[in-house]
C-alpha cells in the first residue's frame, strides 16, 4: 500500500519560497523517490534497449520552454544557463522566416 | 477521422491567417516563364501580359529554346522518370555527368545531386555532423538550412547577421567541440546582400572550422564567371560545402546539389536521408541542366548583361527617389516599411503591368516591409524602362518618392 509521507521544514518568518524554488524541491524529491525504486515501467524499456545494443545514461537536468502564439521551442541541459543558451539559439534560428 | 470539430479547428486557423493579412493566393500564369508573362489574377479575370520582376530566372534560361530542346532530347533518350532512388536503380550516366560538370564549375572536389536544394540542406548536416560538433549559423540563413540544422544532433548556435566580430567570439567559444561549421547563405534572399565569405573563410581557417554556403541566389551569375559568391570573394576551393539549386538561374526547373570536399560529399551519398529516400532527379531535368552549363560555361554574356541591367535598374529607382537596400546582387529590395503600403504598391504596379510581390512581417522583420524586385538577363532595356515608368507613377500616387524610412513611417505607420 502506498504511503504518503509529509516532510515539514520550518521556514523563517516572512520567507516565501518562489514557485520555481518549490518546483525545484519537488523535482529533487521526485528524483530521490525514483532512485529508490519509484515506478518500474522504465526498467523494461531500459532492458530492451540494452539488449538492442544501446548504452544508457540517466541525468537530471533543466527543461526550458518558450511559447509565442503558435511557436514553441524547448531546450534541455544540465544547467539552467546551458538550457537557456540553447533555447536562445533555437529561437534565433527562426527569428525571421526567409523567402525563396 | 476528420470530424466536423477537427475541420472547424483548421478552418478557424485559416481564417486567422487571412485576418492577419497573410493568406497566400496563387496567380495563374498562362505562359512560359520569361521577362514578360501572361497572368490571370484574380481567377476569372482577363489574362494580362505583365513584366515579371519577381522570378529567380536570373539568367533568362527558364524557357530558353536550347534548354527546352535539350530537355526534350533527354526525355526521348532517357525517358520520363526513373521510379527509383539513386542508389538502387536511379543513377544514369547523365546524372554522374552533371555532377562532374557542377564540380568543375563550382571548383570543388565532388558533387551529389538532390531532388532540390531544400532537400540538400535538409540532409547535409545530419550526414556530416554529430553531437560532439557545433553549427554556427548566420541569423538570416534560409529556412531550409534552419530545418536541416534542426534535424542534426550537433549543437546549434548563431551569429548576428554578417557580424564577423560576433562570429569570431562564437568560434572562440566553441573551441572545445570536435568540429565547428560556419553556415551562411552566399546571397541573402530578402536583402540581396552578399556574405563576407573572404572574412568568414579567414576566421574559419584561424579557428579550425569548416564553411558551408548555400549559394542558390548566386550560382550562375555572381562572380566574374558566374561561379558564385565564393568566386566574387576570391575564395574558390576554400569552401568545404556548397549547396545550390538548379531551380533558379540554372534553368529554373528543379533539382539541387551538395558540392564540396570529397569525403563530405561521400558521407552525404552514404547517409543523407533525402538522397537515400527520395526519387532521383528526372532525366529531363538533368539534360536541361547540362545544356545550361554548356551555355554559361562558354560565355559570360548573360551574367554580364544581368550585372548591367541591375546597375541600370538600381540607379533608375534611386533617381526616382525610392529607398533601396544597398547591394550588388540582382535582388533589389524597394523599401516601403509599412505592410499595407507594400501590398497596395504591389497591387497598383500589377495594374500598371508590372508583376512584383510585397513582403512584410513575418517574412521580413516587422517594420521593414518591401517589394523585392529581381532582375533577369531576359529583361531588355524596354522592360526596365517600362518598369521604371510604372514605379514612378505608383510612387507619385502614394507620395513616397524622395522619402526615407522616417517620412514613410510618419505618413503610413510602422
Amino acid at each position: 500500500m502506498d504511503t504518503t509521507r509529509v516532510i515539514e521544514v520550518p521556514l523563517p518568518e516572512g520567507m516565501k519560497p518562489a514557485p520555481e524554488e518549490l518546483e525545484s524541491l519537488g523535482t529533487l524529491l521526485r528524483a530521490v523517490v525514483e532512485l529508490h525504486g519509484g515506478g518500474h515501467a522504465w526498467e523494461k524499456v531500459a532492458r530492451r534497449l540494452e539488449e538492442e545494443g544501446w548504452t544508457l545514461h540517466t541525468r537530471v537536468g533543466w527543461i526550458v520552454e518558450a511559447r509565442r502564439g503558435r511557436d514553441f521551442e524547448q531546450a534541455a541541459a544540465l544547467s539552467r544557463d546551458e538550457a537557456f543558451h540553447e533555447l536562445q539559439s533555437l529561437v534565433q534560428l527562426d527569428v525571421v522566416p526567409s523567402s525563396p | 477521422m476528420f470530424s466536423a470539430g477537427v475541420r472547424e479547428r483548421y478552418q478557424q486557423d485559416l481564417r486567422g491567417i487571412e485576418e492577419a493579412g497573410l493568406l497566400k493566393r496563387e496567380r495563374l500564369i498562362r505562359s512560359p516563364q520569361g521577362a514578360d508573362i501572361c497572368v490571370e489574377f484574380p481567377p476569372g479575370a482577363p489574362v494580362k501580359r505583365v513584366i515579371n520582376l519577381c522570378s529567380n530566372n536570373y539568367l533568362g534560361l527558364s524557357s530558353h529554346p536550347e534548354v527546352v530542346a535539350a530537355a526534350r532530347e533527354g526525355l526521348d533518350a532517357r525517358g520520363y522518370g526513373m521510379s527509383s532512388v539513386r542508389f538502387i536503380c536511379g543513377t544514369q550516366d547523365i546524372h554522374r555527368q552533371l555532377e562532374e560538370r557542377l564540380t568543375g564549375f563550382l571548383g570543388t572536389e565532388d558533387t551529389l545531386l538532390f531532388p532540390s536544394c531544400m532537400d540538400a540542406n535538409a540532409g547535409v548536416f545530419e550526414a556530416i555532423l554529430g553531437e560532439a560538433d557545433v553549427m554556427i549559423a548566420d541569423r538570416l540563413v534560409h529556412a531550409s538550412i534552419v530545418d536541416g540544422m534542426r534535424l542534426c544532433r550537433a549543437q546549434q548556435d548563431t551569429f548576428k547577421h554578417s557580424d564577423m566580430g560576433h562570429l569570431e567570439e562564437k568560434l572562440q567559444e566553441h573551441q572545445d567541440k570536435r568540429a565547428r561549421m560556419v553556415i551562411t547563405d552566399g546571397v541573402f534572399s530578402m536583402d540581396g546582400d552578399l556574405a563576407k565569405l573572404d572574412e568568414i573563410v579567414a576566421l574559419a581557417e584561424r579557428y579550425d572550422a569548416m564553411v558551408f554556403v548555400d549559394d542558390s541566389h548566386a550560382t550562375g551569375f555572381i562572380g566574374r564567371t558566374g561561379r558564385g559568391t565564393h568566386e566574387h570573394r576570391g575564395v574558390v576551393g576554400r569552401i568545404d560545402v556548397i549547396t545550390t539549386t538548379l531551380g533558379k538561374a540554372l534553368g529554373g526547373a528543379s533539382g539541387g546539389c551538395v558540392s564540396g570536399r570529397l569525403e563530405l560529399v561521400e558521407m552525404c551519398r552514404q547517409r543523407a536521408r533525402p538522397y537515400l529516400f527520395s526519387n532521383t532527379v528526372p532525366p529531363v531535368i538533368v539534360a536541361g541542366a547540362l545544356k545550361v552549363l554548356d551555355l554559361i560555361g562558354t560565355s559570360t554574356e548573360r551574367r554580364d548583361k544581368l550585372e548591367e541591367s541591375t546597375r541600370y535598374w538600381r540607379s533608375g529607382l534611386l533617381e526616382l527617389g525610392f529607398d533601396l537596400k544597398e547591394g550588388e546582387s540582382p535582388i533589389v529590395p524597394v523599401m516601403l516599411y509599412n505592410a499595407k503600403l507594400a501590398q497596395d504598391v504591389a497591387r497598383d504596379l500589377f495594374a500598371e503591368g508590372i508583376y512584383v510581390v510585397g513582403f512584410f512581417f513575418p517574412v521580413v522583420a516587422k517594420g521593414l516591409a518591401r517589394i523585392r524586385t529581381q532582375l533577369s538577363a531576359a529583361h531588355e532595356r524596354h522592360h526596365l524602362d517600362a518598369g521604371l515608368e510604372a514605379f514612378a507613377r505608383v510612387g507619385v500616387k502614394h507620395g513616397i518618392l524622395g522619402k526615407g524610412r522616417k517620412e514613410i513611417v510618419e505618413a503610413y505607420g510602422a
